[in-house]
Protein backbone atom coordinates (compact mmCIF):
# COMPACT_ATOMS: atom_id res chain seq x y z
CA UNK A 1 0.00 0.00 0.00
CA UNK A 2 2.87 2.38 0.84
CA UNK A 3 4.38 1.54 -2.57
CA UNK A 4 1.36 2.88 -4.45
CA UNK A 5 2.79 5.92 -6.27
CA UNK A 6 -0.60 7.55 -6.69
CA UNK A 7 -0.96 7.62 -2.90
CA UNK A 8 2.49 9.20 -2.37
CA UNK A 9 1.39 12.83 -2.06
CA UNK A 10 -1.25 12.54 0.63
CA UNK A 11 0.80 9.95 2.50
CA UNK A 12 3.84 12.22 2.70
CA UNK A 13 1.69 15.02 4.03
CA UNK A 14 0.17 12.63 6.55
CA UNK A 15 3.65 11.49 7.59
CA UNK A 16 4.59 15.04 8.51
CA UNK A 17 1.79 15.21 11.06
CA UNK A 18 1.90 11.65 12.34
CA UNK A 19 4.56 9.11 13.24
CA UNK A 20 5.99 7.25 10.23
CA UNK A 21 3.81 4.40 9.04
CA UNK A 22 5.17 1.04 10.02
CA UNK A 23 5.88 -0.41 6.60
CA UNK A 24 7.34 -3.66 5.33
CA UNK A 25 10.33 -3.32 7.67
CA UNK A 26 8.16 -3.16 10.79
CA UNK A 27 9.22 -5.43 13.66
CA UNK A 28 6.07 -7.40 13.27
CA UNK A 29 3.74 -7.75 10.29
CA UNK A 30 0.75 -10.02 10.70
CA UNK A 31 -2.18 -10.78 8.45
CA UNK A 32 -5.21 -12.37 9.98
CA UNK A 33 -8.70 -13.54 9.14
CA UNK A 34 -11.39 -11.43 10.78
CA UNK A 35 -12.79 -13.93 13.27
CA UNK A 36 -12.55 -14.15 17.08
CA UNK A 37 -10.26 -17.21 17.20
CA UNK A 38 -7.79 -15.66 14.73
CA UNK A 39 -7.76 -12.51 16.88
CA UNK A 40 -7.00 -14.65 19.93
CA UNK A 41 -4.19 -16.43 18.07
CA UNK A 42 -2.60 -13.19 16.84
CA UNK A 43 -2.68 -11.69 20.33
CA UNK A 44 -0.79 -14.72 21.64
CA UNK A 45 1.79 -14.53 18.84
CA UNK A 46 2.24 -10.83 19.46
CA UNK A 47 2.70 -11.30 23.21
CA UNK A 48 5.40 -13.91 22.57
CA UNK A 49 7.20 -11.84 19.95
CA UNK A 50 7.16 -8.56 21.88
CA UNK A 51 7.64 -9.92 25.41
CA UNK A 52 11.32 -8.93 25.52
CA UNK A 53 10.66 -5.29 24.52
CA UNK A 54 7.78 -4.49 26.86
CA UNK A 55 7.15 -4.28 30.57
CA UNK A 56 4.45 -6.66 31.84
CA UNK A 57 2.08 -3.73 32.25
CA UNK A 58 2.75 -2.37 28.73
CA UNK A 59 2.30 -5.83 27.22
CA UNK A 60 -1.03 -6.09 29.06
CA UNK A 61 -2.18 -2.69 27.80
CA UNK A 62 -1.18 -3.55 24.24
CA UNK A 63 -3.18 -6.78 24.45
CA UNK A 64 -6.25 -4.91 25.71
CA UNK A 65 -6.03 -2.24 22.98
CA UNK A 66 -5.39 -4.65 20.11
CA UNK A 67 -8.09 -7.06 21.26
CA UNK A 68 -10.66 -4.25 21.25
CA UNK A 69 -9.59 -2.83 17.90
CA UNK A 70 -9.40 -6.23 16.17
CA UNK A 71 -12.66 -7.52 17.62
CA UNK A 72 -14.34 -4.28 16.61
CA UNK A 73 -13.24 -4.89 13.02
CA UNK A 74 -14.50 -8.51 13.17
CA UNK A 75 -17.87 -7.48 14.55
CA UNK A 76 -18.59 -4.09 12.99
CA UNK A 77 -16.37 -3.41 9.94
CA UNK A 78 -16.85 -6.95 8.59
CA UNK A 79 -20.10 -7.68 10.51
CA UNK A 80 -19.02 -11.22 11.34
CA UNK A 81 -18.71 -12.12 7.66
CA UNK A 82 -14.92 -12.35 7.71
CA UNK A 83 -12.26 -10.48 5.78
CA UNK A 84 -8.62 -9.55 5.96
CA UNK A 85 -6.93 -7.56 8.72
CA UNK A 86 -3.34 -6.29 8.50
CA UNK A 87 -1.42 -5.49 11.64
CA UNK A 88 2.00 -3.86 11.72
CA UNK A 89 3.98 -2.99 14.81
CA UNK A 90 7.29 -1.10 14.75
CA UNK A 91 9.57 0.18 17.50
CA UNK A 92 9.78 3.92 17.89
CA UNK A 93 11.36 6.14 20.57
CA UNK A 94 9.82 4.99 23.86
CA UNK A 95 6.79 3.55 22.15
CA UNK A 96 5.50 0.98 19.73
CA UNK A 97 3.95 2.36 16.55
CA UNK A 98 0.95 0.33 15.56
CA UNK A 99 -1.07 0.29 12.38
CA UNK A 100 -4.20 -1.77 11.78
CA UNK A 101 -6.02 -1.82 8.46
CA UNK A 102 -9.05 -3.56 7.01
CA UNK A 103 -11.33 -3.28 3.98
CA UNK A 104 -14.62 -3.45 5.85
CA UNK A 105 -17.24 -0.80 6.41
CA UNK A 106 -16.09 2.67 7.42
CA UNK A 107 -16.45 3.99 10.97
CA UNK A 108 -19.91 5.57 11.28
CA UNK A 109 -19.52 9.30 10.66
CA UNK A 110 -15.87 8.75 9.74
CA UNK A 111 -14.74 9.12 13.36
CA UNK A 112 -13.72 6.78 16.17
CA UNK A 113 -16.28 6.26 18.93
CA UNK A 114 -15.68 8.19 22.14
CA UNK A 115 -18.03 6.66 24.71
CA UNK A 116 -18.53 8.33 28.07
CA UNK A 117 -17.07 6.85 31.23
CA UNK A 118 -19.58 4.94 33.32
CA UNK A 119 -21.04 7.34 35.89
CA UNK A 120 -20.61 6.28 39.52
CA UNK A 121 -23.47 4.96 41.64
CA UNK A 122 -25.54 3.21 38.96
CA UNK A 123 -28.09 0.64 40.11
CA UNK A 124 -27.19 -2.92 39.11
CA UNK A 125 -30.03 -3.13 36.57
CA UNK A 126 -28.73 0.03 34.87
CA UNK A 127 -25.12 -1.14 34.48
CA UNK A 128 -23.86 -1.07 30.89
CA UNK A 129 -22.95 -4.40 29.25
CA UNK A 130 -21.03 -2.79 26.40
CA UNK A 131 -19.29 0.38 25.28
CA UNK A 132 -16.17 -0.47 27.29
CA UNK A 133 -13.88 -1.17 24.38
CA UNK A 134 -13.27 2.24 22.84
CA UNK A 135 -13.07 3.87 26.29
CA UNK A 136 -10.18 1.56 27.17
CA UNK A 137 -8.52 2.09 23.78
CA UNK A 138 -8.71 5.86 24.23
CA UNK A 139 -7.36 5.61 27.78
CA UNK A 140 -4.42 3.36 26.92
CA UNK A 141 -3.32 4.35 23.40
CA UNK A 142 -1.69 7.64 22.37
CA UNK A 143 -1.94 9.61 19.13
CA UNK A 144 -4.92 7.58 17.97
CA UNK A 145 -5.58 8.45 14.34
CA UNK A 146 -8.21 7.01 11.98
CA UNK A 147 -8.71 7.59 8.33
CA UNK A 148 -10.68 6.04 5.51
CA UNK A 149 -8.55 5.74 2.40
CA UNK A 150 -9.54 4.04 -0.88
CA UNK A 151 -11.89 1.56 0.72
CA UNK A 152 -9.60 0.81 3.67
CA UNK A 153 -9.88 1.72 7.32
CA UNK A 154 -6.47 2.69 8.65
CA UNK A 155 -5.94 3.11 12.35
CA UNK A 156 -2.64 4.24 13.80
CA UNK A 157 -1.59 4.75 17.39
CA UNK A 158 1.33 4.57 19.80
CA UNK A 159 1.69 2.37 22.85
CA UNK A 160 4.20 3.31 25.55
CA UNK A 161 6.92 0.72 26.24
CA UNK A 162 6.65 0.84 30.03
CA UNK B 1 -15.62 -23.14 28.28
CA UNK B 2 -14.74 -25.05 31.46
CA UNK B 3 -16.40 -23.84 34.65
CA UNK B 4 -16.13 -25.83 37.88
CA UNK B 5 -18.85 -25.17 40.46
CA UNK B 6 -18.75 -26.19 44.08
CA UNK B 7 -20.85 -25.22 47.12
CA UNK B 8 -18.65 -23.79 49.88
CA UNK B 9 -20.11 -22.44 53.12
CA UNK B 10 -23.30 -21.13 51.54
CA UNK B 11 -21.57 -19.68 48.50
CA UNK B 12 -21.49 -21.19 45.07
CA UNK B 13 -17.85 -21.07 44.08
CA UNK B 14 -17.25 -21.13 40.33
CA UNK B 15 -13.74 -21.53 39.02
CA UNK B 16 -13.11 -20.51 35.43
CA UNK B 17 -10.83 -23.17 33.97
CA UNK B 18 -9.82 -21.11 30.94
CA UNK B 19 -7.10 -18.51 30.51
CA UNK B 20 -9.34 -16.09 28.60
CA UNK B 21 -12.89 -14.75 28.70
CA UNK B 22 -12.95 -12.97 25.36
CA UNK B 23 -15.14 -12.38 22.30
CA UNK B 24 -14.62 -15.99 21.21
CA UNK B 25 -16.26 -17.43 24.35
CA UNK B 26 -18.27 -14.59 25.96
CA UNK B 27 -21.70 -15.93 24.97
CA UNK B 28 -20.86 -19.50 26.02
CA UNK B 29 -19.54 -18.20 29.33
CA UNK B 30 -22.75 -16.27 29.97
CA UNK B 31 -25.02 -19.21 29.07
CA UNK B 32 -23.03 -21.69 31.16
CA UNK B 33 -22.93 -19.35 34.18
CA UNK B 34 -26.72 -18.95 34.03
CA UNK B 35 -27.08 -22.72 33.95
CA UNK B 36 -24.71 -23.22 36.89
CA UNK B 37 -26.42 -20.47 38.87
CA UNK B 38 -29.64 -22.52 38.90
CA UNK B 39 -28.11 -24.21 41.96
CA UNK B 40 -29.39 -22.35 45.02
CA UNK B 41 -26.98 -20.22 47.06
CA UNK B 42 -26.91 -16.74 48.60
CA UNK B 43 -23.77 -15.70 46.82
CA UNK B 44 -21.92 -16.71 43.71
CA UNK B 45 -18.15 -16.26 43.78
CA UNK B 46 -16.45 -16.26 40.39
CA UNK B 47 -12.85 -17.35 40.77
CA UNK B 48 -10.80 -15.71 38.00
CA UNK B 49 -7.37 -16.73 39.29
CA UNK B 50 -6.61 -18.81 36.18
CA UNK B 51 -7.85 -16.10 33.79
CA UNK B 52 -5.10 -13.89 32.37
CA UNK B 53 -7.21 -11.88 29.93
CA UNK B 54 -10.73 -10.47 29.78
CA UNK B 55 -11.79 -8.21 26.89
CA UNK B 56 -14.83 -5.92 26.69
CA UNK B 57 -17.04 -8.79 25.49
CA UNK B 58 -15.95 -10.93 28.43
CA UNK B 59 -16.50 -8.04 30.82
CA UNK B 60 -19.97 -7.44 29.34
CA UNK B 61 -20.78 -11.13 29.91
CA UNK B 62 -19.66 -10.98 33.56
CA UNK B 63 -21.80 -7.87 34.09
CA UNK B 64 -24.76 -9.60 32.39
CA UNK B 65 -24.43 -12.56 34.78
CA UNK B 66 -24.36 -10.17 37.74
CA UNK B 67 -27.53 -8.47 36.49
CA UNK B 68 -29.25 -11.83 35.93
CA UNK B 69 -28.53 -12.87 39.55
CA UNK B 70 -29.70 -9.56 41.07
CA UNK B 71 -31.47 -8.55 43.18
CA UNK B 72 -31.76 -11.81 45.15
CA UNK B 73 -28.15 -12.91 44.77
CA UNK B 74 -24.80 -11.28 44.37
CA UNK B 75 -21.97 -12.10 42.03
CA UNK B 76 -18.59 -11.58 43.69
CA UNK B 77 -15.19 -11.92 42.08
CA UNK B 78 -11.98 -13.42 43.37
CA UNK B 79 -8.35 -13.78 42.29
CA UNK B 80 -8.10 -11.12 39.58
CA UNK B 81 -4.77 -11.37 37.75
CA UNK B 82 -3.04 -8.03 36.94
CA UNK B 83 -4.33 -7.43 33.42
CA UNK B 84 -7.86 -8.51 34.33
CA UNK B 85 -7.76 -6.11 37.29
CA UNK B 86 -6.66 -3.37 34.86
CA UNK B 87 -9.77 -3.90 32.70
CA UNK B 88 -12.02 -3.67 35.78
CA UNK B 89 -10.20 -0.52 36.93
CA UNK B 90 -10.30 1.25 33.53
CA UNK B 91 -14.03 0.61 33.14
CA UNK B 92 -14.75 1.46 36.79
CA UNK B 93 -16.32 -1.95 37.23
CA UNK B 94 -13.99 -2.42 40.22
CA UNK B 95 -16.37 -0.08 42.08
CA UNK B 96 -19.40 -2.22 41.22
CA UNK B 97 -18.23 -5.72 42.18
CA UNK B 98 -17.09 -7.05 45.52
CA UNK B 99 -13.59 -8.22 44.61
CA UNK B 100 -11.73 -10.61 46.91
CA UNK B 101 -7.96 -10.69 46.58
CA UNK B 102 -7.84 -14.49 46.50
CA UNK B 103 -10.42 -17.27 46.24
CA UNK B 104 -9.49 -18.40 49.77
CA UNK B 105 -10.38 -14.94 51.12
CA UNK B 106 -13.82 -15.20 49.52
CA UNK B 107 -14.35 -18.58 51.18
CA UNK B 108 -13.21 -17.20 54.56
CA UNK B 109 -15.57 -14.22 54.23
CA UNK B 110 -18.38 -16.71 53.66
CA UNK B 111 -17.32 -18.87 56.61
CA UNK B 112 -17.30 -15.84 58.95
CA UNK B 113 -20.70 -14.72 57.70
CA UNK B 114 -22.25 -18.13 58.17
CA UNK B 115 -20.38 -19.04 61.36
CA UNK B 116 -21.56 -15.88 63.18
Amino acid sequence: MAADPAAGGPQRRAAARHPPLPGPDADLNLVLEADPLSVRHVLRVMQTRLAAELSTSAAGSLEIVLAEILNNIVKHAYRGEGGRIDLAIASGPGALLCRVSDQGRAMPGGVLPDPARMPPGLAIEDLPEGGFGWRMVRDLAQDLHYRRHRGSNILRFRMALD
Amino acid sequence: MNLYAEARAGALHVQVGEDRIDAAVAIRFKDKMREIALQPSDRVVLDLSRVTFVDSSGLGAIVAVMKALAPARRLELAGLTPNVAKVFRLTRMDSVFTIHPAPEAAAEAAAVRHGG
